[in-house]
């Protein structure tokens, strides 16, 4: 159902808006489950080995809250500037699933622990949007139904069962694909940075609904929602949300109009399917948990949490801005990761120059990651090796090449930058006198290209600067060998000349 | 031997090694297998398991270690789990249930040195007041064994009645406890909500579930309430150790009674509950009238919030995971559908149906609600009542045993409950102690405290029963 051009984008785009809002469950980090003593997370256990009596429900269990949660909690709703509840109060939503072990989800649905909060999103261009946060709350996550493992069988896992959730809601403030997927992106971003999650998508620790509806431009009602259900990556999301959006504004420019369902996205077809329809009231039977009495949250608690907080990314990347006189773009790279934003500020500081440590940090510093190791975020150069490399590239004693070279070289060790430039005679070479002989040994090696040098095929030089390059293996400093290159051919050039006058 | 000895006397015996634990539990053990067929009171005994810890406790004893109940037999309620033992909740739905871990309770017994004896009936998931809908079949009353324990814990009830063990636990969510003691000429105490642990003590309604005792005298239930109450961070409804729950103890004491109560009831009983409070104040108390709650509208809230929360607690058995399971079906919704209409019985199911529809969206708010709004009235009279008085006088049960071949419908049987029910609306503490016979069957009377006045009410009923022998009257079986 693609739109066959651009053309008929801008048309659809002129005519229709789409109205996005997102559900998202942030899997807590915490050391226990949610409502027992069972390790939280261990990814590693066999299936349900990681699942104790409390996490089956079995007969006689009770929950107990983990203070740890109710805390991140908290500390999510200070960062979105929310109103913290005075209490903290869980619900029962009831429903019957093999792998919701109690026959129902203890959650909160009458006093959401966060209400009203505001994440100011950062888009592309750089420019802050309010979207508006309507309630995040907690709830433990169900076990797993596993469908593939045995043919006509349904086997279950319950180690996930118990893990505590933040579910946060945002108002339907979004209005483009990609506009859903960078705030998913910031979300993710900060509870990773507030230390609340690990983030690791892969493991569903972060997992993702939205609802998407279609408006004419300029109108202010709300269209007929779908609700997309486990779009658990950004490029999910994105292309789900491209898709479902074509899909209504076909239905609707056909005068059908747009069933109000659940839909599930299949990344195999980029399509979404119907899974069921939503029925305007869910019969979830919800009422106050018995077993867990009201636990007030005093003013004392939340303002020692407040004051506890770690500076928040948009903080920080005003700071980079005003500060380090970074470009918006970089800033904002560079504060999608608290680690990043560490390394970025302590580097400026020791090298005494933020542009360049920025420029370090996203390109090689990323790229190294990415290479060697794609799972971890983890980053294992310290600000001392960096800014060390820094100076030494900018002083000459390490030519641009070696330096990015060397990244890979201390990532991961504790090695000091000097003692390797030492051992391993990596020093750029900057002696003016060997720099001249590899030239003119290059230059009297190609003799038929200088015509074609001096017709202004720039070009060649990066030729006859890698063969000078591969005389000096590696450690002659390119600017200067450009400039033995240039004198050299400037002086064949008036020798020839002479030979014409002649 | 006597079977009818308090647990004060029969640390005596064993302490003065007058008799050896193995000696102690045979005894119990062949008046079980004696008397046991007529009162069904049991529905899981391992002789040779507990002559086996008998043996070994004989052995703790030699080396000298003591703890209150060492070497004393104690039978819990089925809906207590009990490690590596049946735990039915005498239900065909967890008939074959057997329990991976302890109560706290029975955890706090066995610590005390008690000799776990065995299981005792009840009603099914402790939904009832006559003991008839166990799926082991009903409880019969030793005092008249055509009549009903009471229930839900009439097997613990009938045991400690019929002299089969010196002590049982019971469980109460709208008088469980009390009503049963009450047919049965027992003491049956049911502690302030939260002082005794409720983990490991399968829920029926929790905001109202209290674990407790069914004793010969208060003497023992006090004794069982010091070894019982814990603070558990299992259980977030447990009462923090750090709360003060001393209730002054100061003489002589104002007792509240509303002679309004007592209308409609058999002359016979209200005699006894008169002859109750002549005793009392010859003890020194005085006695103030009170109004209290209207009796019909609380208990409609407590079957509205009671079915409510059991619909929830029920939700778990969906034959997945543990207890009986439907087999050959060809659908998860079959496979729920089969377990639970096979595995409950027909009162269960009448509780269950009844608490999904007050939670649906369409009643809630004329249900449940109201229900909680008419907890909480009752809630705040009582608060106001206890600024006035520090006891509340009230009967325990509204007539002494029926018969089993009655006829009741369930309305009726639900008013049975009508003393009771005030009590765990609010949380609080009272006791049922033996008043009185009535045509040869036994009567009891309430007495309720204030929140964390358990020590108080004890107080009371052990010198209630130091001038009254009712408690000491036996049944013929």
């Amino acid at each position: 159902m693609a739109f066959a051009t651009t053309q008929d984008m801008n048309e659809v785009a002129s005519k229709w808006e789409a109205v996005i809002g997102l559900e998202v469950h942030v899997q807590l980090n915490t050391r226990t489950k949610l409502f027992s003593r069972t390790r939280n997370g261990d990814v590693s256990a066999a299936p349900n080995q990681s699942a104790s009596l409390v996490d089956l429900a079995y007969p006689g269990t009770l929950p107990v809250l983990n203070q740890t949660a109710l805390t991140h909690a908290v500390k999510f709703g200070a960062a979105i500037d929310g109103s913290i509840a005075k209490v903290c109060l869980f619900d029962r939503k009831h429903y019957f699933y093999p792998d919701l072990p109690k026959g129902y989800q203890i959650s909160q649905y009458s006093h959401p622990i966060v209400s009203s909060g505001v994440f100011n999103l950062w888009n592309e261009n750089g420019q802050a949007k309010a979207v508006r946060i309507r309630r995040v709350h907690l709830e433990e996550d169900a076990g797993k139904s596993i469908h593939d493992r045995l043919p006509n069988e349904t086997v279950l896992d319950f180690n996930r069962a118990g893990t505590p959730l933040l579910e946060i809601v945002t108002e339907p403030d979004l209005r483009t694909p990609s506009e859903a997927a960078t705030c998913l992106r910031q979300l993710h971003a900060l509870v990773i940075w507030l230390g609340l999650c690990s983030g690791n998508l892969n493991e569903g620790a972060i997992r993702c609904d939205a609802n998407v509806s279609l408006r004419h431009r300029g109108s202010n009602r709300y269209g007929t929602v779908c609700e997309l259900k486990n779009l658990n990556s950004f490029k999910f999301l994105k292309r789900a949300l491209r898709y479902e959006i074509e899909r209504q504004v076909a239905v609707l420019s056909g005068g059908a109009s747009v069933q109000r369902e659940t839909r599930s996205y299949d990344p195999a077809s980029g399509s979404t399917i119907s899974l069921r329809p939503k029925e305007q009231q869910e019969e979830y039977r919800y009422f106050p948990d018995p077993d867990l009495p009201p636990i007030p949250i005093s003013d004392e608690f939340t303002s020692q949490i407040k004051t506890s907080m770690p500076e928040l990314p948009e903080t920080v990347r005003d700071r980079f801005v005003k500060v380090y006189g970074l470009a918006t773009d970089q800033a904002y790279r560079l504060t999608l990761e608290k680690p990043l934003a560490e390394l970025f500020e302590a580097t400026a500081k020791l090298c005494k120059d933020p542009q360049l440590a920025a420029n370090w940090i996203l390109g090689e510093v990323i790229a190294i990651r990415k290479r060697t190791q794609p799972q971890t975020p983890k980053i294992t150069i310290t600000a001392t090796q960096l800014a060390q490399l820094i100076e030494r590239v900018k002083d000459g004693t390490l030519s641009l090449n070696t330096g990015k070279e060397l990244v890979g070289r201390l990532w991961a060790t504790d090695l000091d930058l000097d003692e390797i430039v030492k051992t391993h005679d990596i020093t750029q070479i900057s002696d003016r006198d060997q720099i001249s002989e590899w030239s003119a040994k290059v230059v009297d090696e190609n003799q038929e290209l200088i015509p074609k040098l001096l017709d202004g095929e720039e070009k060649l030089y990066e030729y006859f600067i890698g063969q000078v390059m591969r005389l000096s293996r590696g450690k002659a400093n390119p600017h200067l060998v450009r400039q033995a290159l240039e004198r050299l051919v400037l002086a064949d050039e008036k020798h020839c000349s002479n030979e014409n006058d002649d | 031997m006597d079977p009818y000895q308090s647990l004060k006397q029969l640390r005596q015996l064993l302490d003065s090694k007058q008799i050896s634990v193995t000696e102690l539990c045979q005894y119990f053990l062949d008046r079980i297998a004696q008397f046991d067929q007529r009162t069904n009171s049991f529905v899981s005994v391992e002789p040779e398991q507990v002559l086996a810890e008998a043996r070994s406790t004989d052995k703790t004893i030699d080396q000298g270690v003591n703890g209150q109940l060492t070497g004393i037999p104690v039978a819990h309620k089925d809906n207590f789990c009990v490690r590596g033992k049946r735990t039915s909740c005498c239900s065909n739905l967890l008939r074959t249930f057997i329990a991976p871990y302890d109560a706290t309770i029975v955890k706090n017994i066995a610590k005390a040195g008690g000799i776990y004896f065995g299981k005792t009936n009840m009603d099914e998931f402790a939904m009832g007041t006559s003991n008839q809908t166990s799926v082991w079949g009903p409880v019969r009353n030793p005092w008249d064994l055509s009549r009903v324990p009471g229930g839900s814990s009439g097997g613990s009830a009938a045991a400690v009645a019929a002299g089969l063990v010196p002590v049982a636990t019971g469980s109460d969510t709208g008088g469980s406890i009390r009503q049963p003691a009450s047919f049965c000429g027992v003491t049956g105490f049911k502690p302030t909500y939260g002082r005794l642990s409720r983990y490991g003590m399968i829920a029926f309604a929790s905001s109202l579930d209290q674990a407790g005792t069914l004793t010969r005298t208060a003497q023992d239930a006090t004794t069982m309430f010091q070894i019982l109450q814990s603070h558990d961070s299992q259980d977030a409804t447990s009462v923090p150790s750090s709360i003060n729950k001393k209730v002054q103890i100061k003489h002589p004491l104002t007792i509240g009674y509303s002679a309004s109560l007592l209308n409609g009831l058999d002359s016979d009983i209200v005699a006894r509950i008169e002859a109750s409070r002549n005793t009392l104040e010859q003890l020194g108390s005085k006695f103030v009238d009170v109004e209290v709650f209207d009796q019909d509208l609380a208990l409609s809230s407590y079957y509205i919030i009671s079915c409510a929360e059991a619909s929830s607690n029920l939700a778990r058995f969906d034959g997945v995971r543990y207890g009986s399971r439907a087999k050959s079906v060809s659908s998860i919704q079959d496979l729920y559908e089969d377990t639970r209409s096979h595995g409950f019985g027909a009162e269960v199911k009448r509780r269950l149906l009844a608490g999904t529809y007050f939670l649906s969206n369409n009643s809630s708010e004329n249900y449940v609600q109201k229900a909680q709004k008419i907890r909480r009235m009752v809630y705040e009279l009582y608060n106001e009542l206890f600024q006035k008085v520090d006891v509340v006088l009230a009967p325990s049960s509204p007539s002494t045993a029926f018969r089993l071949d009655e006829e009741h419908d369930s309305t009726d049987m639900y008013r049975q409950d009508r003393f009771t029910v005030p009590v765990n609306l609010c949380g609080l503490p009272a006791i049922s102690v033996p008043c009185g016979l009535v045509n040869g069957l036994p009567i009891g009377v309430q007495f309720i405290g204030p929140q964390f006045g358990d020590e108080l009410i004890l107080d009371l009923a052990e010198r209630f029963q130091k001038e009254t022998s009712w408690h000491l009257q036996r049944p013929k079986i």
